[in-house]
């Protein structure tokens, strides 16, 4: 897995590339909770370069989300695609989360 | 006569070893001419499976957990889970609420929703003192991928 961050005006736009399971969702947690500690609290999360997502991976976003909303944050996902997008559709997730097609149509709305 | 494929893996049940279990089921798969598409959804299956009994298997002791893969008359994927834990069925979980809230939204089950979905058979058996979770899977991709 790899994250990228990106600071656009005031919100955070932070890319996870490849996969987010059980090995890695930890790490996912661990780099959000960093980013959350140093004072963020609007973030895009664009996962358009993720192409594998187990319910480990969905524990990390709900739980970095879970400590966001305690801080009054928010947090946007955006860029599902192919196995992702099923997981969340399975899940349900995507009813629980503010979904985006793109980061620019996230921004647009933060 | 068709051919028949066999292989297995037996690792200790720990988190460090899942990718290199996930990597033998999907090269099963792979050589199997499974597609793209279902070899995702058997790793994911996999994965959901395994993580269970690499977290409550065994307590924090130490244990193994054997993957076994073969393909039935049909070409079909049939993978078993194999650990020597605690009696564990989860097939008798209940289905999560997918209809919570994120502030109440818990993720208990929802691995076990996740296989059900991918997969197109799901068997438990207790034999040996051992839990064995059987998979099913042919290369078709399943048609009832939503929560319904």
């Amino acid at each position: 897995m790899e994250i990228n961050t990106k600071k656009e005006r005031d919100v955070l736009i932070v890319s996870v590339n490849g996969r987010m399971g059980e090995v890695t969702a930890p790490e996912f947690e661990e780099r959000m909770r960093e980013l959350i500690d140093e004072g963020e609290t609007r973030f895009i999360v664009d996962l358009e370069g993720l192409e594998y997502i187990s319910s480990a991976g969905l524990r990390g976003l709900l739980s970095s989300t879970k400590t966001l909303r305690e801080k009054n944050g928010q947090i946007f996902l955006s860029g599902l695609t192919g196995a992702v997008k099923e997981v969340f559709e399975i899940s349900q997730f995507i009813s629980i989360f503010s979904i985006f097609e793109s980061i620019e149509a996230a921004l647009a709305e933060m | 006569m068709k051919r028949v494929m066999f292989g297995n893996i037996k690792l200790p049940a720990k988190i460090e070893h899942l990718d290199g279990i996930l990597q033998f089921v999907k090269d099963c798969a792979r050589d199997e001419g499974f597609s793209r598409q279902r070899i995702s959804n058997i790793e994911l299956a996999t994965e959901e499976a395994l993580a269970n009994v690499c977290r409550y298997a065994y307590s924090g002791d130490c244990g193994d957990i054997e993957i076994r893969c073969r393909t039935d008359d049909d070409r079909r994927l049939i993978i078993d889970i194999v650990d020597a834990g605690k009696p564990f069925n989860m097939l008798t979980l209940a289905e999560p609420d997918l209809t919570a809230d994120i502030s109440k939204r818990e993720l208990g089950g929802l691995g076990v929703l996740l296989i059900r979905k991918m997969v197109d058979g799901i068997q438990y058996s207790r034999k040996d003192n051992k839990n064995i979770l059987t998979f099913i899977l042919s290369n078709r991709e399943k048609r009832d991928m939503s929560h319904s």
